[in-house]
């Protein structure tokens, strides 16, 4: 059965018929920053688009450290801290706790301490990994990070990326908002799931103009029984990434 | 009642808007929920009276709007309920009654708004009966009289219609008389000998349910047990005949009363529920993410009777033996289970597979925070798009912290975040954006071939936007110092158009020509001012002769260009001089717009032409995520995948909220 096919022209009028409201999508973007502990940005996104934060934005000022300690790499730091603020959060999180050292690891294996790297994974994770198996594959993956030349390409290494760190910030600011009875999921983030699980849906059903790489959101016309078509062109590149 | 209808009416959405939509809107999603808070006018529906005996039916339809027949993931929707039976010999014609399988529940989607006059409709419900009998896509009026030929009518061309297959035809008369409904238009009444299985009757709603609505729920309060209580109630496809009780049938799933057996498919049942009897309220919902029927008794969750329903589904119910009664809710009173709360958890459940799903294709690509690291590209896309320049550098900064131990992979700091040049040119736009907006259009030009050469010559129709809007400050920046003049002298001077010896002064066009004479309406005329004593009015003049000599030269760069639109532009621009105020000129200028609008205008035709020419997306890649995401969820939608109803972008984003 052949599939439907919507041509870009419609496909596209559709689009523009679309009402985005600039003051939504502002609020969105607000929502983030505060959630995701972008202090800074928030107050500068404030004074510049009009976009009120809708709490007092010094209430995020020590998630905003945590996220940059552990954004720069200093896991100890950011763990210290979070001690600092409550410390039944990692208490009561072992998962989280668990990613917080895999990453000190993970750094110490980018900075080439590869002895400290072992000592530290011996003493201290390889204990929690026999307690969960989920945590030792994790754990052996990660170390499989020695086998491999820290700048070549390899398959573990989205690790060293800045998304990794990105991926634990969030996590840990997750942890934080909860213990503080907080909204704790921004709304952005479900908008591209939405617009990614839509897409998933439609792909059985019909051919149409598609964004494959949401970093820039072009849309592209997947040629006919080809996998990502000359049409395409460099827009996948990047977010392969690492 | 009336009450709570018109207040929970706001917040409905019905089938019959979502179906009507799925055909034709392309933005239905979108539709679907706005019509949550936008008054929705709409013809009102019409309900006719129903016709009395002696038009040989009885026709009675349940206006419901209220708490929800239907229940769709964000609005539970109302629906109708024509129930109709030929009640009297006359009505033997073949042709009529053949349509009329038997009584049936009529079920579909309704206004969640009601207009005034359907409100008031709905408080006398009992005065006022049926209404939309059919609402097939073809009756664009949505009124109709039920009566029964107007009844077949209008099943006829309905592609989902009870339009019977011969055989049931022939059973048609003896079915309905096997029902009968009550007065109030609700409840149906077993009237049949109820001796054997095949005295059975069964009712079904004459439409099918859209599986865009997510979840559809019903109730059935069992009023009178009757003999034997021999009771079905469940769902249905279109063609399965109405002489047997629901599930006994192939394409028929039912849930019967009396041994408490899930039918599906056969006479057979196998043990599902309780038992029910008089006064128990069983609800039956369908819900369309899984294709699973569940049942209720008494606002209790029975549990999932069925999976791998195939649609189209039809509400049924079915009587066999005498005496039994009952009455359904379609939602124009509460339900006794919580739909509501079940639908939240529905949601839950679409949206945590959805993460799974997220889940597996991020751990297929092996990719850390598939989808959730473009999202902080994205809000800087955004910022730098927008021009929001300090946001976008404070945010680059804290998404890539100078790190003073960082090596490896080090280099993504600055690749990925690479927006150094992109925020200067962001900050060259607005600043030029603040240029044009301060309405120093002069200055704009020169920023602009400063910082992109060539971007104006390329750019015909933005340099003529540009040219006008120049003109246009010029003749408003003359007429204030005028104004502050003698008003009435003043007020002849914008119908001049041109002035053939007005003095060249202070041209900052650059390769304009030389004077030439512009000619509005072909009738050149002389400016005619009162010119009293004092500075201000020479100065005015001083500038309105600039104005004109501008105006001048564009005609004349212009006159040869057949375009319509330049033609347009330059009349538009020209017409100020109509107005003693150029920009608060309300009236013809109202496509000039108030000063803000028109320079916002034209700094947005600017903005675009910069970004075209710096080959930059014209659309914040963001927005088009959130329109991509509109379309394809409206498009499911239209395709019938009841699954898209749990995901509502402005439900979900509560940006309102924000």
């Amino acid at each position: 059965m052949a599939k439907k096919v919507i041509s870009k022209e419609e496909w596209n009028a559709r689009l523009a018929e679309v009402q985005v409201d600039r003051d939504d999508l502002n609020k969105l973007i607000m929502n983030y920053l505060i959630i995701e502990g972008y202090k800074d940005a928030a107050e500068k996104f404030s004074q510049e688009s009009g976009a009120k934060p809708p709490v007092n934005l010094e209430s995020i000022q020590n998630r905003m450290v945590v996220r940059t300690a552990i954004q720069r790499g200093h896991i100890e730091e950011a763990i210290e801290r979070v001690n600092d603020l409550n410390p039944e959060i990692l208490d009561t999180n072992p998962k989280l706790f668990f990613h917080l050292q895999q990453q000190r690891l993970i750094e110490y294996i980018r900075e080439g301490r590869v002895m400290e790297a072992l000592e530290f994974a011996q003493e201290e994770l390889a204990p929690r990994g026999e307690e969960n198996p989920e945590f030792l594959s994790e754990l052996e993956r990660t170390m499989s990070l020695l086998a491999f030349d820290l700048n070549g390409p390899s398959p573990v290494s989205d690790l060293l990326t800045p998304a990794q760190r990105q991926k634990l910030a969030s996590e840990l600011n997750s942890a934080l908002l909860l213990s503080q009875s907080q909204e704790k999921d921004p709304k952005l983030p479900a908008l591209l799931k939405m617009c990614w699980w839509a897409q998933q849906q439609l792909d059985e059903r019909c051919t149409y103009p598609k964004i494959k790489d949401f970093n820039k959101a072009e849309l592209v016309m997947e040629p006919m029984g080809a996998v990502g078509g000359g049409s395409q062109g460099s827009s996948s590149s990047a977010v392969a990434g690492a | 009642m009336a009450q709570r209808e018109n207040s929970r009416g706001t917040d409905r959405l019905t089938h019959e808007d979502h179906e009507a939509d799925s055909e034709n809107d392309t933005s239905m999603v979108h539709n679907f929920i706005h019509a949550v808070r936008r008054p929705i006018s709409r013809p009102p529906t019409t309900i006719a009276t129903s016709s009395s005996g002696a038009s040989s039916a009885t026709t009675l339809t349940t206006a419901a709007s209220s708490a929800a027949s239907a229940t769709s993931v964000d609005s539970v929707s109302s629906a109708e309920v024509t129930l109709t039976r030929p009640i009297d010999s006359r009505m033997s014609d073949v042709e009529q009654t053949s349509l009329n399988v038997a009584p049936s529940v009529r079920h579909y989607p309704q206004l969640p708004l009601r207009t005034a006059q359907n409100r008031a409709s709905q408080q006398h419900p009992h005065r006022q009966g049926a209404a939309i009998p059919l609402p097939e896509r073809e009756d664009s009026s949505r009124t109709r009289v039920i009566t029964f030929g107007t009844l077949k009518k209008a099943s006829m061309p309905n592609r989902a219609s009870t339009l019977s297959p011969p055989s049931i035809e022939k059973h048609s008369v003896e079915k309905t008389d096997k029902t009968e409904l009550s007065e109030d238009d609700l409840q149906v009444r077993y009237t049949g000998p109820g001796k054997a299985d095949s005295d059975a009757s069964a009712i079904r709603a004459n439409r099918p349910i859209p599986p865009q609505c997510g979840v559809y729920y019903y109730e059935i309060l069992i009023k009178s047990n009757g003999q034997q209580g021999y009771i079905g109630i469940g769902a249905c496809n279109a063609n399965v005949a109405l002489d047997r009780l629901p599930g006994w049938e192939p394409l028929s799933w039912g849930y019967h009363g009396d041994d408490g057996n899930g039918f599906e498919g056969c006479g057979n049942g196998r043990p599902f529920g309780p038992v029910f009897t008089t006064g128990d309220v069983i609800g039956c919902g369908i819900n369309f993410r899984n294709m699973s029927l569940f049942y209720t008794k008494n606002g209790i969750y029975l549990g999932v009777a069925f999976r791998n329903l195939k649609g189209p589904l039809y509400p049924t119910v079915g009587m066999r033996t005498s005496g039994e009664i009952v009455e359904a809710n379609f939602g124009q009173r509460e339900f006794v289970f919580n739909i509501e709360e079940y639908v939240k958890d529905e949601k839950m459940e679409a949206w945590q597979s959805l993460e799974d799903n997220l889940q597996k294709e991020a751990a297929s690509k092996n990719q850390v925070g598939f989808l959730s690291q473009n999202l902080s590209k994205l809000v800087l896309s955004y910022m730098i798009h927008h021009g929001y320049s300090e946001s976008a550098r404070q945010f680059a900064s804290d998404l890539a912290p100078q790190s003073s131990n960082q090596k490896g992979h080090g280099t993504h700091g600055s690749s990925e975040f690479d927006c150094a040049s992109m925020v200067q040119d962001t900050e060259r736009r607005k600043e030029i954006r603040k240029t044009i907006l301060s309405g120093d259009i002069d200055q704009a030009l020169t920023m602009l071939e400063e910082s992109y050469p060539g971007i104006t010559t390329s750019n015909e129709d933005m340099l003529l936007q540009l040219r006008c809007r120049k003109f246009v400050e010029m003749v408003s920046s003359a007429s204030s110092p005028l104004r502050a003049l003698d008003k009435q002298a003043l007020a002849k001077i914008p119908k001049a158009s041109a002035s053939a010896d007005v003095e060249m002064q202070d041209q900052h066009e650059p390769g304009r020509s030389d004077s030439a004479m512009m000619d509005v309406d072909g009738k050149p005329s002389e400016i005619n001012v009162i010119v009293n004593d004092g500075a201000p009015q020479l100065e005015g003049l001083g500038l309105l002769k600039n104005a004109i000599q501008y105006g001048q030269f564009l005609q004349e760069q212009y006159k040869s260009n057949r375009r319509s639109c330049v033609k347009t532009m330059l009349i538009d621009a020209f017409s100020v001089l109509a107005y003693s105020d150029a920009d608060s000129s309300s009236g013809l200028g109202g496509h000039l717009g108030s000063k803000a609008v028109s320079r916002e205008k034209v700094a947005s035709t600017v903005n675009l032409a910069i970004l075209a020419s710096q080959h930059l997306p014209t659309t914040a890649p963001l927005e088009t995520v959130y329109r991509q995401a509109t379309v394809a969820l409206s498009e499911l939608t239209r395709q019938g995948v009841g699954e898209a109803a749990f995901f509502d972008l402005n439900h979900d984003l509560e940006y309102k909220h924000l």
